[in-house]
Order: structure tokens, then C-alpha cells, then sequence
């Protein structure tokens, strides 16, 4: 028994081991999580990180530097595990998945994010009601971001991905996602016309697409081009490739958008006050993190 | 006419103003003329600088902000300047001696690399989020540089005399980090689709970031612990240069979406 006390944390981590592998091995398919259980989900976690921040102040069960120490191993593992994935092609073994294998749709991959956002949230929770003063930009800062990852985590069970290739004056209602299903679009989409831009080398400048969208009710005619993409109906179309012949398009249907895009921007607004005011080492009482 | 084939004259010009600026900054005595004459000739320096940054421009009909070369020209512009501040406002002498080197180092690879110049620019490059999303990013490296340096002094000599400055220069260069990764993910939506694709590039930023962040976060836990949180700014500078240069080396990149440096 002595040597399980002494070395508990040790086993803790041998234990951690194979749960944390067998998770990385399972996939999961973001669309299960899709509207309305993504919403559920959200509003669990929001409620999960008030009960966790709220429990924390009266039973002290983790402290500001635990906190802190927990979310970054955990990230910073995250993002290595990831790499290592990411390059598994360099490694001569078969003990890394197959090539198809994408570790951000991993049980481990969203265990692990979903208990970060928990812990961040938490965070946000012990300073927002322990915590009087210095407070503003700090929550500003930490909400901006658990906004960011919490809406961009919810956003990607809503989003689908889509492709087609369409040669001129072809038309289609159909478009493929990764996996190869096809999927039907409440529009007709026609490819017009194509116009490459080349420098005196023949190589490629810019591309743009001259597409014909059309529904039950109007057509509307609509340039598409890198960097400029055009929306109908709640789907962003963009040019992916081009040639004198045809391009590929790239149809993306996602919802969340917008409420991701006002994180990022209160995430960037805390950066700038943070580039002009800097960061203060707080007093002693105020280190609950 | 400025160009590329000049910039060797240019480098040299530059090159020496900023190496006897740092030089005459290390003399022991240092009265206010002496003082006075390292700014002025510094100053010379980066502006000799700026005068080829837009003269190339003028030649391209652009802003030189698309090829590997030409982001190291505002990487060196950058650290040039920060090393002037914080000469002034610190009075750390040594310091320009350091961005000095380190700006030499990064003029003489586009010296010897004139292949890198030449590189064919993408159409999702020609976007304006471009100019801030690459000049915030360098003015961030400039300034983890400059933590780097600092950290490097402090961890040599055992004294956590410098850890303030190092506040400054990495919560400054997190900010901007910060604010040029973030608007990089508007460019990708805009561009590709999606804010976020976990591309080599991309995981090797989310590292960097969190390594700075874990710094921060540190130094607010533990105030007294130096030589710790030195220590993680040079693991942050490593994945800093991992995520600039050394995700280029391995082959994945070739299936990136940032493959085009």
C-alpha cells in the first residue's frame, strides 16, 4: 500500500497513458454534435465551468497556479501530439494511424478541448466573483477566448465543407464533402465564364469565376474569385482552382460564422489594450488566476 | 534604380552604421555627446533602411511584404528600431550590439539567397489583409526577439534585474502576435473557408502563442522564480523559429496551405 501512496502520481500517469492513446484512436464525427445538440452541449459547458469556478472557491479543490499549470500542459501536449500526427508520415512505423487519419476529430482531440474551455471558464467564474479589482481587461481578455474556442468547437459540428468541379456553361445542384457524399444545394449553380490573369511568364496572377446562381425565385449572376468569395443563400462559394476549361468550387455552409467572427474581434480588442498597457504582475490576493 | 541587385551596397551602408552604433554604445564612458552620436548614427541606419524598403517598392509596384527576402527586410527594419528603444529607455548598451548582429545575420541570407526573391506569388497572397497580417507578425518577432536577447543576458549572469524589461518586450510581442494571428484567421476565411485548418504553419503558431502565454501566466504565479520563466522564453523563441522557418524543413508542408514561403 506505502508504495501506492508514494508513487501515486506516477500511476496516475501510467494510467493516463492508455486512456489518453485509446481516446486519440477514436473518431469522431462532428456533425453528430450538430444543431440542436451543439446548442445543449454549449450551454452545459457554460454551466459545467459556473458550477466548477463556483465549487472552487468554497472547497479550494484547485488553485489559480493548478489551474493555469493544468490548461497549458494540456494544450501545449495537445499541440505536439498534434504536430507528431500531423508529420507521422516522417515516422517508418506502423504504430501511427492511417494517412487519412485527421487527430482533430479524435475523442482525444475534443476531450481534451472540451476540458480546457471548462477550466478557462472556470477561471473567468473565481475571477469575476472573488476578484474586485484589476479585473476589466483581464475577464475581457479570457472571455474573448473561451468565446473563440467554445463557438469555434460548437461552429464546426454545424459546418459543412463541400466541392464540385464544374466545366463552362455547366450547371449542378450537387456538391461533395471530404468523405465523398454528395450533398444537394438549395441552389442551381452555372459556370459562365473563367478569366485568368497571367504575368509575362504565363504563370498565374489571379482567377475569378463568373457563376449564375439560381433558385425557385430569382438568378442572380455573381463573380467569385481568391479572396473575394461570394455568399448566397447562407453559402459561401469560393474558387479553388481554375483553368481555361473549368474550376473546382468549394461550397461552405456555415452558420456560425459571423458569431465567431465577434469573438475574434474581442479577442483582438483585448490585444491592442494589451499591447498599449502591457501586463501588470498582480498582488499576492489577487492571484486566483 | 533600387533593387535587388543594389541591396548589397545598401546592406553594407546599413551594416556599418548599426555595428558602430553598437561598438561606440559599449564604450565605458559614456558621456551624452558619445550618447547622442550611437542614436544619430543608428537612426542613419534605419533610415538607409527604409529609403531601399521604399525605393523597392517603388520598383515592384508593391510593398515588399511577399517573399521570404522581403519579410526579412522588415524583420530587420523592426529590430533595429526596438533595439534604438530600448537603448534610450533602458539603457541597455549591449543591446544593439546584439539586434546589430542579429540584423546582419538576416541581411547577409538575403545576400547569399538571391533565389528567394524570385518566387512566383500565389493569388491568395494578392488580399489586403496581407501588409498588417505580415508586418504585425514581424514587429511581434522583433520584439520576442529582443525578450530572447534579454533572457539569454539575464540567464548568463544569474539576475533577475532584467525580467521587467523582458515583461515589456513579450507582452508587447503577444499582443501583436496575437492580433496578427487572429486576423490571419479572417484572412482564411476569407481566402480558404475556414478560420482555423490546424495546417503545420498554424499548430506551430498555436505553440509559440501558448508558450508566450504560459510565460505571462507564469511570471504572474511566480514572481521570484527567474530563472524558470528565462528558460521558457527560450523555449517560446525556439518554437517561435520553428513555427517562422523550421516547419519548412519538413516535408508536410509540401500538402500546406502555407507552403508558398
Amino acid at each position: 500500500m506505502s508504495f501506492v501512496k508514494n508513487n501515486k502520481r506516477y500511476l496516475y500517469i501510467c494510467l493516463a497513458l492508455p486512456i489518453a492513446l485509446g481516446l486519440s484512436y477514436i473518431e469522431i464525427d462532428p456533425h453528430t454534435f450538430g444543431f440542436p445538440f451543439n446548442l445543449v452541449l454549449c450551454l452545459l459547458c457554460v454551466y459545467v465551468s459556473v458550477l466548477a469556478g463556483r465549487l472552487s472557491e468554497h472547497f479550494l479543490f484547485f488553485s489559480g497556479r493548478k489551474v493555469v499549470g493544468i490548461a497549458f500542459i494540456t494544450i501545449v501536449i495537445l499541440m505536439v501530439l498534434h504536430w507528431l500526427f500531423y508529420h507521422r508520415r516522417l515516422f517508418f512505423c506502423s504504430f501511427f494511424p492511417s494517412v487519412s487519419y485527421d487527430f482533430s476529430k479524435s475523442a482525444l482531440f475534443v476531450c481534451l478541448w472540451m476540458l480546457f474551455i471548462i477550466i478557462l471558464g472556470a477561471v473567468i467564474v473565481r475571477r469575476l466573483t472573488l476578484v474586485k479589482q484589476n479585473n476589466k481587461w483581464f475577464l475581457w481578455n479570457h472571455m474573448g477566448l473561451y468565446l473563440v474556442l467554445l463557438t469555434g468547437f460548437m461552429g464546426s459540428t454545424d459546418t459543412y465543407t463541400m466541392q464540385t468541379i464544374l466545366a463552362k456553361e455547366q450547371e449542378t445542384n450537387f456538391a461533395f464533402t471530404e468523405l465523398g457524399e454528395a450533398m444537394k444545394l438549395p441552389f442551381h449553380l452555372i459556370l459562365k465564364d473563367i478569366q485568368i490573369q497571367r504575368d509575362h511568364t504565363g504563370l498565374t496572377i489571379q482567377y475569378k469565376a463568373m457563376v449564375s446562381l439560381k433558385d425557385v425565385q430569382k438568378e442572380k449572376t455573381r463573380s467569385v474569385a481568391v479572396n473575394h468569395p461570394c455568399r448566397f443563400k447562407g453559402y459561401d462559394i469560393y474558387v479553388m482552382q481554375a483553368s481555361d476549361f473549368g474550376c473546382k468550387l468549394q461550397i461552405i455552409y456555415d452558420p456560425w460564422r459571423y458569431v465567431i467572427l465577434f469573438s475574434i474581434l474581442i479577442m483582438i480588442s483585448g490585444a491592442v489594450v494589451m499591447f498599449f498597457k502591457g501586463t501588470k504582475i498582480q498582488k499576492q490576493d489577487d492571484r486566483l488566476g | 534604380m533600387i533593387g535587388w541587385d543594389s541591396f548589397y551596397v545598401f546592406a553594407i551602408c546599413i551594416a556599418q552604421c548599426i555595428l558602430s552604433a553598437a561598438i561606440i554604445s559599449l564604450f565605458k564612458q559614456q558621456t551624452k555627446t558619445i550618447h547622442m552620436f550611437v542614436v544619430i548614427i543608428q537612426i542613419i541606419g534605419i533610415v538607409i533602411l527604409s529609403i531601399y524598403i521604399i525605393g523597392l517598392s517603388f520598383r515592384l509596384h508593391r510593398l515588399p511584404l511577399q517573399t521570404m527576402g522581403e519579410i526579412r527586410l522588415w524583420y530587420v527594419f523592426f529590430l533595429s528600431l526596438l533595439g534604438l528603444i530600448i537603448y534610450l529607455r533602458w539603457r541597455y548598451r549591449w543591446m544593439l550590439l546584439f539586434t546589430a548582429l542579429m540584423s546582419i545575420m538576416f541581411m547577409l541570407i538575403n545576400i547569399l539567397r538571391p533565389e528567394i526573391h524570385n518566387q512566383h506569388i500565389m493569388p491568395a497572397l494578392r488580399s489586403v489583409w496581407f501588409v498588417p497580417h505580415v508586418i504585425l507578425y514581424m514587429f511581434s518577432y522583433a520584439f520576442l526577439a529582443c525578450s530572447f536577447l534579454i533572457a539569454v543576458a539575464g540567464l548568463v549572469k544569474q539576475q533577475s534585474a532584467y525580467m521587467h524589461v523582458c515583461d515589456h518586450m513579450a507582452s508587447r510581442g503577444v499582443a501583436l502576435f496575437t492580433i496578427a494571428m487572429l486576423l490571419g484567421a479572417i484572412w482564411a476565411k476569407e481566402a480558404w473557408g475556414h478560420y482555423w485548418t490546424w495546417d503545420a504553419k498554424e499548430i506551430w503558431a498555436a505553440i509559440t502563442w501558448m508558450f508566450y502565454l504560459l510565460y505571462l501566466h507564469f511570471r504572474n504565479f511566480n514572481p521570484k522564480h527567474y530563472i524558470v520563466s528565462y528558460v521558457i522564453l527560450l523555449l517560446a523563441f525556439f518554437a517561435l523559429q520553428m513555427c517562422w522557418y523550421g516547419v519548412n524543413i519538413f516535408p508536410s508542408l509540401k500538402g500546406s496551405l502555407h507552403n508558398y514561403i
